[in-house]
């Protein structure tokens, strides 16, 4: 190929290449959505002084969006974007109606649907409609448990409680938890879903100050995975609750000599060997 | 100070009569662009499934996607500068020092056989470079880390100073001081490779002595451009505010601006004042 030629077509070649950049790739989508979600969060931001035509604007924009780019994970973030504005604004019914939307459409994907039944909760808790929004709640656990929300849920009611100054109903909220944990795990024994579970109801314990009960969940926990995982977190955990809660000295000792024993290389070695120092004193 | 007016004097009358001047930093401006915009097309089709598992690999996913790649743009444009400055910046220069001293010495200026000079003394001109470079970076790098490790092991407080000023301005000011001095201590080497025809060694011992009898005059020369460059640091490092609150293109806008003012404007006033520098001194 001769000089010429060869410039010729680097001189085609290289406008080409930048002009490809300006396909409707993956990178343009998140631009554009970028952009929408500077104006959206200009209501999210100030939602009593925005005007209602810009929410109607954002909601025109983010709409279009959606049917400009309906196969983009983007898309369904935008789908909650505009429930969470008509939330901000205080017009429930329309976020309840998009959330109802989010739900009926995303059949094969539990998460998704799990969350829009969550937000629909949470713009009920806006209303102060408490039993609404808990039977939205309840209804993750019952449709969607083996969701991250629904996994959070059981411990969100409780902390509601918690919050609101009613501790009955908390201590009641962190029982119907731990039954609804420990059903997990027993339907689906040996998993990583049941290991999370098990963790999920030895907590719940604690939160109830129920010491004895997490103790026995942690020590079920080390018979059901010997072997199968690392414990040493659990052994370490069951020692700090002999040692803070229980005042058990001979108990955390033997926890923690068993946890050097049988962890050596454990991350927990420092801290156990020092408890254990401190105990010995 | 009658030294440093003169060197400004003969450097702006050089700049203004002589266009060719101007050529080789333009050349290593266009290979900085160049390599701003390939840069900046990485998380875009169809570079990003060649580019972007380094970018994975190396940072993270997260600067593939917009608006994140042009946090990374800042560092990945400081890299490729450093690259380009010794791959080709040290030919642009020692090309610069041919003409500056084909000017000092009233001859025509002949931009090919300064390009064919320095291309015959590239390996020299490469070494110079990349000490210089590597040094500035490794010194930059260490007084970072100090810091950093100082505060992170429980210290508040530094020279009654808190932790905040000296991560901040006062980093920034360092790694400026460190930038002028060792430039200072390598400027005289090129000049002395091509002029005097030294070996590398020698050149850059040279160029020591030189820097130590001429420091003032040589620091005012390095430094006083360079002072151009603040506002584009200061910028820089606020990435993420103007990504936020300007819009995130602003960033690639700064990375352009700060292209130009360091090649077009810093390097040739440096480079061609302390050539004349050198060359009035060595006259003498």
């Amino acid at each position: 190929m001769k000089l010429r030629s060869k410039i010729n077509l680097i001189l085609l070649l290289v406008p080409l290449f930048f002009l490809s950049a300006c396909a409707n790739d993956q990178y343009s989508v998140e631009r554009q959505y970028w952009y929408l979600q500077k104006q959206a969060g200009k209501i999210f931001q100030n939602p009593q002084g925005s005007p209602p035509g810009q929410l109607n604007a954002a909601v025109n924009r983010l709409n279009k969006f959606i049917q400009k780019h309906p196969k983009s994970s983007l898309s369904t973030d935008a789908e909650f974007n505009i429930a969470r504005l008509y939330m901000v604004k205080e017009e429930y019914n329309k976020a309840r109606a998009q959330l109802k939307m989010i739900e009926d459409k995303y059949t094969k994907y539990p998460d998704i649907r799990a969350e829009a039944v969550f937000l629909s909760g949470n713009s009920y808790q806006m209303e102060n409609k408490w039993d609404s929004a808990l039977n939205q709640y309840r209804k993750i656990m019952q449709l969607y448990p083996v969701t991250r929300r629904g996994l959070d849920v059981p411990v969100y009611i409780a902390q509601y409680y918690k919050v609101k100054h009613q501790p009955e109903k908390m201590i009641v909220a962190f029982q119907e938890a731990i039954v609804f944990y420990k059903g997990l795990a027993a339907k689906y024994p040996n998993s990583p879903l049941a290991y999370v579970t098990s963790m999920l109801a030895a907590d719940c314990y604690g939160a109830n100050k129920d010491w004895q009960g997490a103790i026995n969940s942690l020590n079920t926990m080390l018979v059901d995975y010997k072997g199968k995982v690392q414990l040493d977190n659990i052994l370490m955990n069951i020692a700090a609750v002999y040692y803070r809660e229980l005042k058990d000295k001979t108990k955390t000792k033997e926890t923690l000599e068993r946890l050097l024993k049988e962890y050596p290389h454990s991350k927990y070695i420092k801290a156990a060997t020092a408890l254990l120092k401190e105990l010995s004193k | 100070m009658s030294i440093i007016k003169k060197s400004y004097s003969l450097t702006f009358d050089a700049l203004k009569k002589h266009r060719a001047l101007l050529l080789p930093f333009v050349i290593f401006i266009a290979f900085e662009l160049a390599a701003l915009l390939f840069f900046y097309l990485i998380p875009r089709m169809p570079l990003r499934p060649i580019f972007g598992p380094p970018i994975r690999t190396f940072w993270s996913e997260r600067f593939l996607h917009y608006p994140l790649n042009f946090l990374l743009l800042i560092k990945l444009a400081s890299l490729s500068r450093m690259f380009l400055s010794v791959l080709i910046g040290s030919l642009t220069t020692a090309m610069a020092v041919f003409i500056v001293f084909d000017i000092h010495n009233k001859k025509a200026i002949n931009v090919k056989s300064s390009f064919m000079g320095s291309l015959k003394k590239y390996a020299a001109l490469f070494a110079i470079v990349f000490i210089f470079t590597a040094l500035f970076y490794f010194l930059a790098k260490l007084v970072t880390v100090g810091l950093l490790k100082y505060f992170i092991a429980g210290h508040t407080k530094l020279l009654f100073l808190k932790a905040g000023l000296w991560l901040g301005p006062i980093l920034t000011v360092l790694n400026f001081i460190i930038a002028i001095l060792i430039q200072g201590a390598f400027i005289y080497a090129i000049p002395i490779l091509l002029i005097e025809k030294q070996r590398l060694i020698p050149a850059i011992a040279k160029s020591f002595v030189l820097f130590k009898n001429l420091f003032l005059p040589t620091v005012i020369l390095i430094g006083l451009p360079m002072l151009l460059y603040v506002p584009i640091l200061v910028l820089g490092s606020n990435a993420g505010f103007l990504i936020d609150k300007v819009f995130p293109e602003f960033v690639l806008l700064v990375l352009i601006l700060g292209a130009i003012v360091s090649s077009l404007i810093i390097d040739p006033l440096v480079v061609v004042s302390t050539t004349f520098l050198y060359l009035t001194k060595r006259g003498k």
